[in-house]
């Protein structure tokens, strides 16, 4: 829904820990930015919710649903002028495939601008 | 109740992210708002509303509690303040709803701090529950 229009996956990275960091871009061009709000692009925050969604659906390869989110804090605002890079990373841990624990943020350069612990699963 | 453009009186939210079609009205402590699901919904997907759209909705039915707040404190006139979501809590999706189906939300403000608001919601199909969330909102000045 958001991949590729709202936003583009750019490239991956792995660590050794289970982390894996997709690095994004955001579409300053997209409708999104013309109502949230008129004059003052910022990425809604179910956006970031749904960015987030779609790298860890990249990674499993299967659609999710999301159906707890035990917390999503949002600590600073995404523009896409000033934050049009992102990385997002990602934990996951899918032994339980009607529980995948999904353990994730959204950074760039030592911010971060929101993170999440959820339970999602392949739909 | 407020219906179609006249929600803009209320939230600071435009097409094509507006997530609620009606408001119900607001009492001192809990706002209800509605939203039918069209197709045409960009937070749509193969029939349904995915997640994103549905606690869209939410956020925004306490952004139009704030915006009767903002207008009983500081007038009629009063144009709706920005407003971001800052935290979501214990945020539980039974099941997502499908298009032609009409979500009614309920939210009810737990604690007020400043430009900080804190509620618990509630999205119904009919009587299902379909949706609960503690979502702390924040408000520019």
């Amino acid at each position: 829904m958001l991949k590729d229009d709202f936003f583009t996956i750019k490239g991956k990275e792995s660590s050794g820990d289970g982390q894996v960091t997709y690095h994004v871009e955001l579409n300053a061009d997209h409708a999104i930015f013309k109502g949230h709000f008129p004059g003052n692009p910022i990425s809604p925050g179910v956006c970031n919710i749904g960015m987030i969604k779609a790298c860890a659906e990249e990674e499993i390869g299967a659609s999710l649903f999301i159906g707890n989110m035990k917390q999503v804090k949002f600590s600073h605002l995404i523009t896409p002028t000033e934050n049009k890079e992102l990385d997002i990373e990602l934990k996951i841990d899918a032994t339980d495939s009607e529980a995948i624990k999904l353990v994730a943020a959204i950074v760039k350069d030592g911010t971060k601008f929101m993170d999440i612990k959820a339970e999602a699963r392949k739909e | 109740m407020l219906q179609g453009e006249e929600i803009k009186q209320l939230i600071p939210q435009r097409e094509p992210i507006m997530m609620i079609d009606t408001f119900y009205g607001a009492s001192e402590t809990a706002g209800k708002s509605a939203l039918t699901v069209l197709a045409a919904n960009v937070f749509c997907e193969n029939g349904q509303l995915r997640e994103m759209g549905v606690i869209e909705h939410i956020a925004q039915t306490s952004a139009a509690y704030n915006g009767v707040k903002n207008k009983q404190n500081n007038g009629e006139d009063s144009k709706p303040k920005l407003g971001y979501i800052g935290e979501i809590k214990k945020c539980q999706i039974v099941r997502l709803p499908r298009v032609g189906e009409q979500l009614v939300t309920e939210v009810v403000v737990t604690a007020q701090v400043m430009n900080v608001t804190l509620m618990e919601a509630t999205t119904k199909v009919g009587d299902e529950t379909i949706a609960t969330c503690q979502i702390k909102l924040f408000e520019e000045d």
